[in-house]
């Protein structure tokens, strides 16, 4: 190993730390710091002096945040799209106490997936390019399948309160339809963002930051904002209520929804997880937790890793997408530096992820949880209007509105990926210009 | 006893919170509320977004404005198509280069917007001002744009100016042209391109066909040597050299009336018109073969030019055209002066044509009627007709022809049979050692040995 190498890996560290500790803050996604970053290296060389560097901090921020993105999700609801799954038994652990106990699941999980790419890096170069070139012409249908999944799947719920026969199945389709609603209205919003977004085309590559704020963080905020709910005395377990078998069981869960989620484009580490729980039907919360950790490292720092793969040429996610604007890897060397990268990067993070729990639970424990969603609510709107102007800010109050219909309906917030899933699908299926000129769009 | 709001579990009275979900239990918005502005707050938001989307116009940067921050952006691009577009039909995926004057762009699109462009007509051609409309795609060291239907292209072709292919030149650059011409010659470098070479009066150049033309608008007319047609497209560059790209099929077609390419000139004046072409009419004077193909000397009446026929033009040229001197023929070709000489190059059979036919004449009288001994040829006779008989001692092959050594008891010479002579009668390559030949022919001196050259086969007689 040579010095370029560790120099390299001590890029990706560094970017692991920086990333763990934004992290922290509510809804704060790595995108948006990682728009920043890549804007800011153009400028500051010196600090960032080659695009391999650049490629590998960027890498160790991913890395850190798929990680340590738990700790807001699960301490002050704040979920992003790959942990909004997350949040129902976090929040359920959180009210009983065991707050620590489930981001520390989640890190496990997360350590095992990333373990699991590790492990599979040396066979990615000779199995992604078969794999790519037999499903690149059938991923329309893929897609639609994808979508039509998630919307069928979903259970209706509180059909069982209502006096007449049409009543409860009016209350049982209420959710089912909002979860329609929601997938709809999402759709249309990504229609209007992809084809004909209202923010500067300076900030192009931030598009879907106004909308994914909007669609999973501030919703959440809000959520917690009018619940007024009191977080209990949370306990620091000194260990962890899992068997080995559980953690393997819980993980490989999370390497098939992860997997999904980095190879297939639009289809995230919440929709990936969500497969993978109906493939390996899930019925434990600990098994569920694990899983979704194991998931969004897997679908966050696999998907980049694809963008590494000699011969691939794929970029999987926002990352690998802004990423390839200013660098183009492709060699093996670079490749293996990654991985290792990688490895030292999960590691360091996952030690910093029981820090920041233990932190979160006495800033818990000092401030009032409604404070804390306050100053989150105020971070990202500002965040939205210095990232994307008035245009933006629209953008958001819009995704608000539509991602409130999950929470206020009681169906998964999960249908707002229509956003992403929608127009994609449509346009792979060849229609999407079609719907846009008929929205009057194009 | 009552139920808590959040979880539905019964309740201990006089309580601020529920403990065993945390929820409080006084001042509580409704969950109808919560609906109400969150289905409010989505539809108005997009309509708003949906207004302004629909009544504010695409942001059309310049080219060299693309920025890695502006990576997905939906914008218009202006330019000229500089290249013609590539087409993949496995993939079904179009495209093209755009430039606007402060860089280039690649414009690109995918199936169903493919088809549709294909379907419209509206694939654009090299010179093409367009303007699109899709995705930015910006890469580390090149943009992109990812068209997003086809009605998101328009095409504004320009008015295609008919020029004398002479006039055109590199600063006519992706400027629209018309040109009328003879098809010269039809070539393809490579597999996917065809060149139609036009001449008119005022010189030649290449006409571009990119296979991918006839995938879009139908298969291209069949053009031969000799024909004359018309051509519109852009005036492209290749290495600093001007040729014309075609954009569709049907801008090439044949012409009725025929074009011509060379005016009429007296011998006398082709010193005037070195680098030009002419046609010059006249009686064969003299058919004089070389090692690369035959030399006729033209009389017009005001001089003498030579006409310069390679090997290949001559072999088509010579089964349908008796070429002996006397033939009166028209010959149109490129004017040139070759060590002080004018000379006439043809290039194609249809350049050189028969005007009369050489009348039938007595032998020669030039003819020498008794054989030269060859120890009499000097290298002082060169040029002279002589007639000599000999026995063959030695043949060598060359890649020009057959040189025999002829020995009659006095002296030798080499006979040459340049491979003109030999194309018309194949058997003097298999004359034997001891074999008695008479020959006529013009004596040569080449590397200090003496030749006697025969122009026809007909010049040389084997004996029995």
């Amino acid at each position: 190993m040579g010095l370029d190498t560790l120099f390299l890996i001590g890029y990706a560290v560094l970017g692991a730390m920086l990333a763990s500790l934004l992290a922290c803050v509510p809804a704060l996604h790595v995108y948006n710091v990682a728009g920043l970053v890549i804007v800011a290296s153009a400028k500051l060389s010196g600090v960032i002096p080659s695009g391999e560097a650049l490629a590998m901090f960027l890498l160790g921020m991913v890395t850190g945040y798929a990680t340590l993105n738990t700790v807001p999700s699960i301490f002050f609801s704040a979920p992003d799209d790959s942990t909004a799954f997350v949040v129902w038994p976090g929040q359920k652990y959180l009210m009983q106490g065991r707050g620590y106990e489930a981001a520390a699941l989640t890190g496990v999980g997360g350590l095992g997936g990333l373990l699991a790419v590790v492990a599979f890096s040396p066979l990615a170069s000779s199995v992604f390019p078969t794999l790519r070139a037999i499903v690149s012409p059938h991923l329309g249908w893929i897609l639609a399948a994808v979508a039509a999944f998630m919307l069928l799947s979903e259970w209706p719920k509180g059909g069982d309160r209502a006096r007449t026969p049409l009543g409860r199945l009016a209350e049982a389709w209420m959710s089912l339809g909002a979860g329609l609603l929601t997938f709809a209205l999402s759709g249309l919003l990504g229609f209007m963002l992809m084809y004909r977004s209202v923010m500067p085309t300076e900030v192009a590559f931030q598009n879907l930051l106004p909308a994914f704020v909007g669609l999973f963080a501030i919703p959440g905020v809000i959520q917690n904002l009018v619940a007024r709910t009191r977080v209990p005395e949370q306990h620091l377990s000194a260990s962890l209520d899992v068997t080995p078998e559980l953690v393997a069981r819980g993980v490989f869960a999370g390497l098939l929804g992860g997997s999904l989620a980095a190879f297939f484009p639009v289809v995230t580490g919440g929709i990936g997880g969500l497969l993978a729980g109906h493939a390996t039907a899930q019925r434990d919360d600990r098994l569920f937790i694990l899983s979704q950790g194991a998931s969004k490292a897997v679908y966050y720092v696999g998907g980049l890793l694809l963008f590494f793969v000699p011969g691939l040429g794929l970029a999987r996610g926002g990352m690998a997408w802004m990423l390839s604007t200013v660098y183009a890897p492709g060699t093996p060397r670079i490749y293996l530096t990654a991985v290792a990268a990688v490895a030292c990067a999960g590691a360091i993070s996952f030690f910093l992820l029981l820090w920041f729990s233990r932190a979160a639970i006495a800033l818990l424990r000092r401030m009032d949880y409604r404070w804390i969603s306050a100053a989150t609510l105020v971070l990202l709107v500002t965040l939205v209007l210095a990232w994307t102007g008035p245009g933006g800010l629209l953008v958001t109050m819009t995704a608000t509105g539509i991602g409130l219909i999950p929470v206020a309906f009681g169906c998964r917030k999960m249908n707002a990926m229509g956003v992403l899933l929608v127009p994609i699908t449509l346009n792979m299926a060849g229609v999407g210009a079609g719907v846009a000129h008929w929205l009057g769009l194009i | 006893m009552a139920t808590c709001p959040s979880c539905g579990r019964y309740f201990p009275p006089y309580t601020d919170a529920f403990p065993l979900c945390g929820a409080r239990l006084s001042h509580r918005m409704t969950i109808h509320a919560m609906r109400l502005t969150a289905l409010g707050l989505a539809a108005l938001g997009l309509i708003l977004l949906w207004w302004f989307a629909a009544h504010t116009p695409v942001p059309a940067p310049k080219i060299s404005q693309a920025q890695a921050t502006m990576n997905f952006a939906y914008v218009r691009v202006e330019g000229l198509v500089t290249r013609p577009p590539s087409f993949d039909s496995g993939a079904d995926t179009l495209s093209f280069w755009v430039a606007d004057g402060t860089g280039e762009l690649l414009v690109s699109s995918y199936r169903s917007t493919t088809q549709g462009l294909i379907k419209a007509g509206l694939v654009p051609g090299v010179g093409d001002r367009v303007s699109v409309e899709g995705t930015l795609r910006i890469r580390p060291d090149s943009a992109s744009l990812t068209l997003s239907s086809a009605q998101a292209l328009h095409i504004q072709r320009g008015q295609a100016t008919l020029m004398d292919i002479g006039q055109i030149d590199a600063g006519a650059a992706l400027r629209a042209v018309r040109v009328r011409g003879q098809v010269r010659a039809v070539r393809s470098p490579y597999k996917g391109l065809t060149l139609i070479t036009l001449r008119d009066p005022s010189g030649d150049i290449d006409v571009a066909v990119p296979e991918e033309i006839a995938q879009f608008y139908g298969p291209l007319v069949e053009l031969h040597p000799g024909q004359s047609a018309e051509a519109t497209g852009a005036v492209t560059l290749y290495r600093d050299t001007p040729q014309i790209t075609l954009g569709r099929s049907d801008a090439l077609y044949a012409l009725a009336d025929s074009v011509p390419i060379a005016s009429a000139a007296r011998v006398a004046d082709l010193g005037t018109r070195v680098g030009q072409w002419a046609v010059v009419r006249g009686a064969v004077v003299q058919v004089n073969p070389f090692s690369a193909g035959v030399r006729l000397m033209l009389d017009d009446g005001t001089g003498c030019a030579d006409v310069v026929l390679w090997r290949d033009l001559y072999a088509v040229i010579s089964p349908t055209l008796e070429l002996i001197e006397g033939t009166q023929v028209a010959v149109q070709g490129q004017v040139s002066l070759y060590r002080g000489a004018i000379e006439i190059e043809p290039e194609l059979a249809t350049d050189v044509t028969l005007v009369a036919a050489a009348l039938p004449t007595a032998p020669r009288p030039t003819t020498p009627s008794e054989p030269t001994q060859l120890s009499q040829i000097t290298p002082g006779d060169k040029r002279k007709l002589v007639a000599v008989r000999g026995k063959i001692v030695t043949a060598m092959l060359f890649s020009q022809g057959i040189k025999y050594w002829l020995d009659d008891g006095t002296g030798q010479v080499i006979l040459l049979l340049w491979q003109e002579v030999l194309d018309q009668a194949p058997d003097l390559a298999r004359l034997a050692k001891g074999t008695q030949v008479s020959v006529t022919g013009t004596v040569d001196v080449f590397e200090g040995e003496i030749e006697v050259v025969p122009k026809s086969a007909a010049d040389v007689q084997v004996q029995p």
